[in-house]
């Protein structure tokens, strides 16, 4: 098993007031979202004399303006927070013709920031960033970190009152996220035995037919359900909307859910770690290869322990990118307040245990 | 295995389940069009998805074709072998094509987000289509149990220097020379930083490799199946349309090449050719550019054929025949099946007395302001179909009093009442008229209109999948009535809530980009549309499901513009159908047809050629990107 250092809910804002200030020179990384949690980390970190904060701006073709308008005023906000010269640049997430080319350009801009300047830690504040550039950079940074001294750290903050409104639309083809690619792609594991470990997600039926589709009918599923969770019952409504896949096309039982909690990234990390481990010793007394390859749909946290299992065990991810937002009704900010959920990681401090 | 809820053919694996599921007319029709030049130059296969496409590629493969002979004496396959045999795909039932078929997006695609000159990145993209190509077809024959030290490579002659570069004299080593390549490539694309392309050095010695230009065939000893065998090796590049625009015209330029000996298709939706492009494939014109003959060097298809309804109902019949057989609970009926006649069978359902009331008095009201005799009104209803129930005669009565009333002039208080001749019109009563009263009955008394099996044929646009999707929900039901040892029926109101239901499903699971705006854009046409049938005298009789504008309108839409990309979508995933050039009232149209599931969520009418004018600054005014 790998030990992934890691803080939760106060802890983290703790650790970020007692660190940070006698850290050496910092580069932040984070992204201009449009959820109000995306202010929390920049607020500790963005005053701080040794702290640069960079942000990526997502550029997405279908983004509806009332999204375009918030964005741009969390902008402005980030930039009265900022002591040092803050950058936004703007990363475009599709190609002209709907490739998803997000990791690779959010890969070559950290490649540029980190070679104008030494930094001796480098944060990337997941909060508001998509999943197809900060998995792409948090796997950068992490291999950075095995051949210099530079200490990486991965920090999210998540809400439970999320805009509710909002649904995200995605793209119609799938893919290896930049970084992660599936070595069954290749002719030496194409007879691996495919193991799909996928998070299941309100409304993302179509995405998982897809997806299961351009994985060639992985040999097993492994549903990642939400539970514990702030609603009991979202596992089970989970199951009954995705019925007809898990029970019709991926044949599969109960014996192969996954349940882990809906918030704990660890939790999701640990029963992916274990369920690749256990597999991968069971399969190779018979000489047959395995490839677990991961799925992460839908909310935040949970895609965040399978970043970590990825990055631990050297695992590919298979996604279908959101190509734009479409927006029911009117966005009302809430009230802002400390998001429920915070958590800090040592992404450069992954390191096997013995128990 | 249920087939009904597989929907797509690429989920069953095996090849002894595939082969009876494949109808053979459209694989018939495919084979024959072109039956001369589907082997020796580029075939370029368009198709939205679900038509088929993937199905034809799994049918070339090596492991199905080394089923086949199981299937001798199967008289249902006996057909499709056939086809097959005439196409010289198979030889004495014995394959004679080895194709692989490979999936264009992905890794290929990522080539072209190499920070390299062009040059470069497309020999990296042939060298990999090469590499993946060779290794999938070593990797089909040891899948159907070919010994590879039973095949043998058979090159061009005088190319001994090209054959020594890729090992073609040993196949370990020839395999060892592809995944090499393919190793180097994929280090490459998934570098997560790419080396700049002075620092590319051994790699490129790597990536050299160049099969296609002397492969000719590949044969396999009599060890496998007691004679040699000579394949036509043969790469199927599905979903081309994922590729990038220049490397798909890249890749069309170097697969036109005559001198490639082996057999290539590129299977594409209709994303990869832009609105222009593809209005063309719809109107069978090829353009020429300079240096080549399109037409000579390369074979475009439409794979599916809108406007041939009559034999895709066939077609739908036949699938469904085939699609019933595996189901245990339906087998224990013993006898013969056909989708067609259970649901066929349901009667006409009927209004209630009192919506009959409510139209009949409304019929009375205006044969008094008609002033008609009710000889008059007697006599137009005998010129009706013989076949209507009363509720429907007395809703297309309202229609043709409406009629009445609109072509009559203003009467006077005290004049006399005008003569005219409603001859004309008796004679004039037709299916349409009766199909607009149904569905007029549908919106104001929620009367059952979709059921039986030729209007759930008509929905699915000649695409299978589409059928298959929307019939899996009556054959559910009628699976349910089996197992509980019921009559195996559905009467109209179960057929016609069943299909509703899983059409609003349908277009509320859309996710596709732009889903959102094609949803307004389907919402806006079926809107007019809804309006148009509606109207009490229906005027196109059965109504409209399209919305036409001028052609001439049509082609001043910009590429870059936010409504062509939702209308690529809208057509791509067949939420709408296009139809042009359509000739009407002098002019040259060009008409957005509702898609099938999109005509049954709306409530409107399957037959073709009803629409409603309009703009295309309407239809940017109703998906939001009006400037």
């Amino acid at each position: 098993m790998i030990r992934v250092p890691n803080l939760s809910l106060d802890d983290v804002d703790e650790f970020i007031t007692d660190y940070f200030p006698t850290a050496g020179a910092t580069l932040l990384i984070g992204n201009v979202g449009f959820s109000p949690e995306v202010l929390h980390f920049p607020e500790r970190l963005g005053p701080l004399p040794n702290v640069d904060m960079r942000f990526f701006h997502e550029q997405r073709p279908a983004v509806p303006a009332v999204i375009t308008q918030l964005a741009s005023e969390r902008e402005q906000q980030l930039r009265d927070l900022a002591a040092c010269p803050m950058q936004v640049v703007d990363i475009p997430i599709l190609a002209e013709d709907g490739a998803p080319v997000g990791g690779r350009n959010a890969c070559m801009q950290v490649h540029q920031w980190l070679s104008a300047k030494a930094y001796t830690d480098v944060v990337v504040d997941a909060t508001g960033m998509s999943r197809c550039t900060a998995f792409p950079i948090v796997k950068q940074l992490y291999q950075l970190s095995r051949d210099t001294p530079i200490r990486v750290h991965l920090l999210v903050a998540d809400g439970n009152q999320a805009f509710s409104n909002v649904e995200s639309v995605s793209n119609d083809r799938g893919g290896w996220m930049h970084g992660f690619p599936g070595e069954t792609e290749t002719d030496e594991f194409a007879k691996a035995l495919k193991l799909w470990v996928v998070q299941l997600s309100e409304k993302a039926g179509a995405s998982l037919q897809t997806m299961f589709r351009e994985l060639d009918s992985p040999e097993e599923v492994c549903p990642v359900l939400p539970f514990p969770a702030v609603n009991p019952r979202r596992a089970d409504e989970l199951l009954f909307e995705h019925r007809e896949y898990w029970q019709r096309e991926w044949f599969e039982s109960p014996l192969n859910f996954i349940r882990a909690h809906e918030s704990d990234p660890m939790d999701v990390f640990h029963s992916i770690a274990r369920l690749h481990t256990t597999r991968v010793e069971a399969l190779s007394g018979s000489g047959l290869m395995s490839q677990t390859v991961l799925t992460p749909v839908g909310r935040r946290l949970p895609g965040i322990g399978m970043l970590l299992a990825a990055l631990s065990y050297g695992l590919p991810i298979f996604y279908l990118e959101t190509v734009g937002y479409d927006v029911h009704g009117d966005l009302v900010p809430g009230v802002r307040r400390t998001p429920t959920h915070r958590w800090h990681f040592r992404v450069d401090k992954l390191a096997p245990t013995h128990d | 295995m249920n087939p009904w809820h597989k929907r797509a053919n690429e989920f069953i694996r095996d090849a002894n389940e595939l082969l009876p599921l494949i109808s053979p007319q459209p694989i018939k029709r495919f084979f024959q069009r072109e039956s001369t030049r589907l082997f020796d130059r580029l075939v370029v296969v368009v198709g939205s998805p679900g038509s088929g496409k993937t199905t034809l590629a799994r049918l070339l493969e090596l492991r199905t074709l080394a089923g086949v002979p199981d299937f001798k004496g199967n008289t249902d396959v006996r057909e499709l072998l056939a086809s097959l045999a005439k196409a010289d795909v198979l030889d004495d039932l014995e394959p004679a094509v080895l194709a692989l078929r490979l999936p264009a997006g992905g890794q290929l695609r990522s080539i072209w987000d190499l920070p390299y000159e062009a040059r470069l990145r497309h020999r990296l993209l042939r060298a990999m289509i090469e590499a993946k190509t060779v290794l999938g077809w070593l990797r089909a024959m040891e899948d159907v149990g070919v010994d590879l030290e039973q095949v043998r490579i058979i090159t061009t002659p005088n190319a001994e220097a090209a054959r020594d570069a890729v090992n073609a004299d040993d196949l370990n080593a020839f395999r060892e020379r592809a995944r090499m390549t393919e190793r180097a490539i994929f280090r490459l694309i998934n570098a997560l930083v790419t080396p700049a392309e002075d620092e590319l050095g051994e790699h490129l010695i790597d990536v050299a490799y160049a099969p296609f230009a002397i492969i000719e065939s590949i044969e396999i000893s009599a060890a496998w199946r007691g004679r040699a065998l000579r394949l036509k090796p043969m790469v199927i590049i599905d979903d081309a349309h994922e590729l990038h625009p220049t490397q798909l015209e890249d890749v069309d330029l170097w697969l036109r090449d005559r001198e490639i000996k082996i057999a290539r298709w590129m299977l594409t939706r209709i994303d990869s050719l832009n609105l222009e492009d593809f209005r063309r494939v719809l109107r069978d014109e090829e353009t020429v550019s300079p240096g080549t003959n399109p037409g000579r060097d390369r074979v475009r298809i439409l794979l599916q054929d809108n406007r041939n309804r009559q034999a895709f109902r066939s077609i739908a019949e036949d699938v469904a025949r085939r699609y019933l057989q595996p189901l245990a609970a339906f087998h224990r009926r013993g006898s013969f099946l056909s989708l067609k006649t259970l649901l066929n069978t349901a009667r006409p359902p009927v209004l209630s007395d009192t919506d009959l009331h409510i139209l009949q008095s409304e019929n009375a009201r205006l044969v008094e302001e008609n002033q008609l005799t009710s000889e008059k009104v007697e006599a137009m209803e005998a010129a009706y179909p013989a076949d209507l129930t009363p509720d429907v005669t007395a809703a297309v009565t309202h229609i043709m009093l409406e009629r009445e009333l609109k072509r009559t002039p203003q009467r006077s208080l005290f004049g006399a009442p005008a003569e005219d001749s409603s001859e004309e019109e008796v004679s004039k009563v037709q299916r349409p008229v009766v199909t607009g009263a149904e569905l007029q009955m549908l919106h104001r008394f929620d009367r059952p209109f979709y059921f039986g099996f030729e209007r759930l044929a008509d929905a699915a646009n000649e695409n299978i999948e589409q059928f298959v999707t929307l019939a899996s929900v009556l054959v559910d039901r009628l699976e349910t009535q089996a197992i509980r040892g019921r009559p195996l029926a559905l009467d109209a109101r179960q057929q016609h809530k069943a299909v509703r239901e899983q059409a609003v499903d349908l277009i509320d699971q859309w996710d596709f980009p732009y889903a959102p705006q094609v949803r307004k854009l389907v919402d806006f046409i079926g809107g007019r549309c809804e309006e148009l049938t509606l109207r009490p005298n229906a005027p196109l009789s059965d109504g409209a499901n399209a919305y036409g504008i001028l052609r001439s309108d049509l082609e001043n839409l910009d590429s870059n513009d936010e409504l062509a990309r939702v209308l690529h979508y809208a057509l791509a995933y067949q939420a709408l159908v296009l139809d042009e050039p359509y000739e009407c009232k002098g002019k040259t149209w060009a008409l957005f047809e509702l898609g099938g599931v999109a005509i049954i969520a709306k409530g409107l009418t399957h037959s073709r050629g009803g629409f409603v004018e309009g703009t295309l600054h309407q239809l940017k005014t109703a998906v939001g990107s009006a400037a």
